[in-house]
């Protein structure tokens, strides 16, 4: 069973902000949930190589060549706030 | 007109019979008059660039897309276009690169017009979860068209462009190709570039065609595959010519059933589909080769621990800083970060990322995302085993037909709609779902292939001769 204060700690984790009555709706669908990804608990897996990637021939690195990326102003033109070529936010210290 | 697919229009194109402006015009009305919902924008330009196609016909380019119009799932990036992957996090989000397969499309002359609805950040199984709004089944309006790409695959369906592309990290091609009639590839891992292509789950994400024909998705994916030095998951294994796969019998072909997958059709509308087809395999020559592979009823769960983990982790980016959305009432820092993901998210994806946060968290992670990962290498080895048996693997695509708009309330059920295609992403194959029949309520059906890593020539080969040879052919 998932508790409040872990729904907390996961939002906190997560950069989200629900209301008291989002959070007791999550603590119930989240049991549901978790419920349903337990199911593998009870499978028997042993020594199994975890750290292969999905790819299976993947080719060389490419040659360390510097060719052109996005510009500066291209990077930032999607930023709700930008000044003088940079991502702006409020100020962080005062 | 509008019913054509690729390999038609650009025929007629070349032979003078028909212009890319007019086809693309003719599908821009159809999508005014529509009701279906499955395009978010035609995009302004759109007849110019067909006109332009025209003119570089006529002067002698006959690319394999030559003129053909084609939409895109609202999550591949074209410069200078809106791509906002449905979100509301995104909605203002222009372009600044081209996706490689969107590139490729256009080298070849594709007319990419329009770019279609999806499951907010493809999270979903019935495109219900979009900022845009719901899109609806074209065989019958009060059905889901399946999700995620269910823009795309029913663009296809309602004879709304010529093809499409989707993604699918679970099953978002290949489920609502099936609802909606059309034929959809889940190519091999690494087959496609992902570059320029908005991340969901990275380990498991391909882009892929969705199309009226096996024939128009073979040529398609010939396009679009490839090595790629923007994505390093690109595979170097040289591409084949797909469409030398069509036209060809299926005698003496092993296709193998699993019995553990037969198991979880019990009670499920999908059974009697199925063993239709193994009827018809059989009929023309086919051979029927048991295979085992244990723990597929896991793949689900598996994959709906990895997925929102990798989730979680890619749509750390949205933090009310970089892309486009930020909450106006934030006064700190930390306060643009919650609020933006807070009002820029909606509820199925907040979801995930809790779920993907809960499973990376300290105490979690091993019973979890390691036993998952665990499950996923063992399931890949017993498929891969499974194949030295038989040429491709049979299953279901869907448990039934499209289901009603609304009728997923609980997240587990709407996850449970991936339970047959979730399989080629955790083992990385390529699986393809081919129309076969019209199910109880006269909805359309379609059936799955898997074949090794790299073997879609294998899906095409005896996807093409089900759509020649089935039942009202």
């Amino acid at each position: 069973m998932i508790t409040l204060k872990e729904i907390k700690h996961l939002e906190d984790l997560s950069k989200l902000e629900f209301t008291e009555q989002e959070r007791q709706n999550f603590l119930t669908e989240f049991d549901g949930i978790v419920a349903f990804a337990s199911q593998i608990n009870n499978a028997k897996v042993s020594g199994e190589d975890k750290s292969f990637i999905q790819s299976i021939n993947m080719a060389n690195l490419r040659e360390d060549v510097a060719k052109p990326g996005l510009t500066q102003a291209e990077v930032i033109s999607n930023a709700p706030s930008k000044n003088k070529g940079c991502f702006s936010v409020p100020r962080i210290m005062e | 007109m509008l019913e054509l697919g690729i390999k038609e229009i650009r025929e007629k194109i070349l032979k003078h019979e028909l212009t890319s402006e007019q086809i693309t015009k003719a599908y821009i009305d159809e999508i005014k008059n529509s009701k279906l919902n499955a395009v978010v924008e035609v995009f302004a330009d759109a007849l110019t660039k067909a006109r332009e196609m025209d003119k570089k016909i006529a002067s002698g380019f006959s690319g394999k897309l030559a003129g053909v119009p084609i939409i895109i799932k609202d999550n591949i990036l074209v410069k200078g276009k809106h791509a906002s992957a449905g979100s509301r996090m995104l909605e203002n989000y222009i372009a600044e690169y081209t996706s490689t397969v969107a590139q490729k499309m256009l080298n070849e002359g594709a007319v990419l017009f329009a770019r279609a609805n999806m499951d907010e950040f493809a999270m979903g199984s019935g495109t219900e979860t979009s900022y845009y709004g719901k899109t609806f089944n074209p065989f019958d309006i009060t059905r889901s068209p399946g999700g995620s790409s269910g823009g795309s695959a029913a663009s296809v369906g309602g004879n709304l462009c010529a093809a499409a592309l989707g993604t699918d990290t679970g099953g978002s091609i290949r489920q609502p190709a099936s609802y909606c009639g059309a034929v959809g590839i889940k190519p091999t891992y690494g087959r496609v570039s992902r570059y320029g292509v908005i991340a969901f789950a990275s380990s498991l994400d391909q882009v892929g065609p969705i199309t009226k024909s096996v024939e128009d998705n073979a040529i398609l994916l010939e396009v679009l595959s490839g090595r790629d030095e923007n994505d390093e998951t690109s595979d170097i294994t040289p591409v084949a010519n797909y469409t030398a796969f069509l036209n060809k019998d299926i005698r003496g072909m092993k296709i193998g059933v699993i019995s553990s997958v037969e198991k979880m059709m019990k009670g499920l509308d999908c059974e009697a589909y199925y063993n239709k087809m193994k009827q018809f395999l059989t009929k023309h020559g086919a051979q029927l080769v048991p295979v085992e592979v244990e723990n597929m009823e896991l793949a689900l769960p598996v994959y709906y621990i990895i997925a929102p983990a990798e989730a979680a982790s890619n749509l750390a980016r949205y933090d009310g800083v970089k892309y486009t959305f930020r909450d106006k009432d934030a006064r700190n820092l930390e306060e643009i970060y919650r609020k933006s993901r807070t009002q820029g998210f909606g509820k199925e994806v907040k979801r995930r990322i809790m779920l993907g946060n809960y499973v990376l968290s300290s105490g979690y992670f091993d019973a979890y995302y390691n036993k998952a990962r665990s499950l996923q290498a063992k399931l890949r080895a017993d498929m891969l085993k499974a194949f030295n048996n038989c040429d491709v693997i049979l299953m279901p695509s869907t448990k039934g037909e499209a289901f009603k708009i609304g009728a997923k309330v609980n997240p587990v059920d709407a996850y449970m709609e991936d339970m047959f295609t979730v399989s080629a992403n955790i083992t990385g194959v390529p699986a393809i779902s081919v129309p076969f029949c019209m199910g109880k309520n006269n909805m359309p059906v379609g059936m799955q292939f898997l074949a090794p890593h790299f073997e879609e020539g294998r899906l095409y080969r005896v996807a093409d001769f089900v759509e020649k040879h089935k039942e009202g052919k």
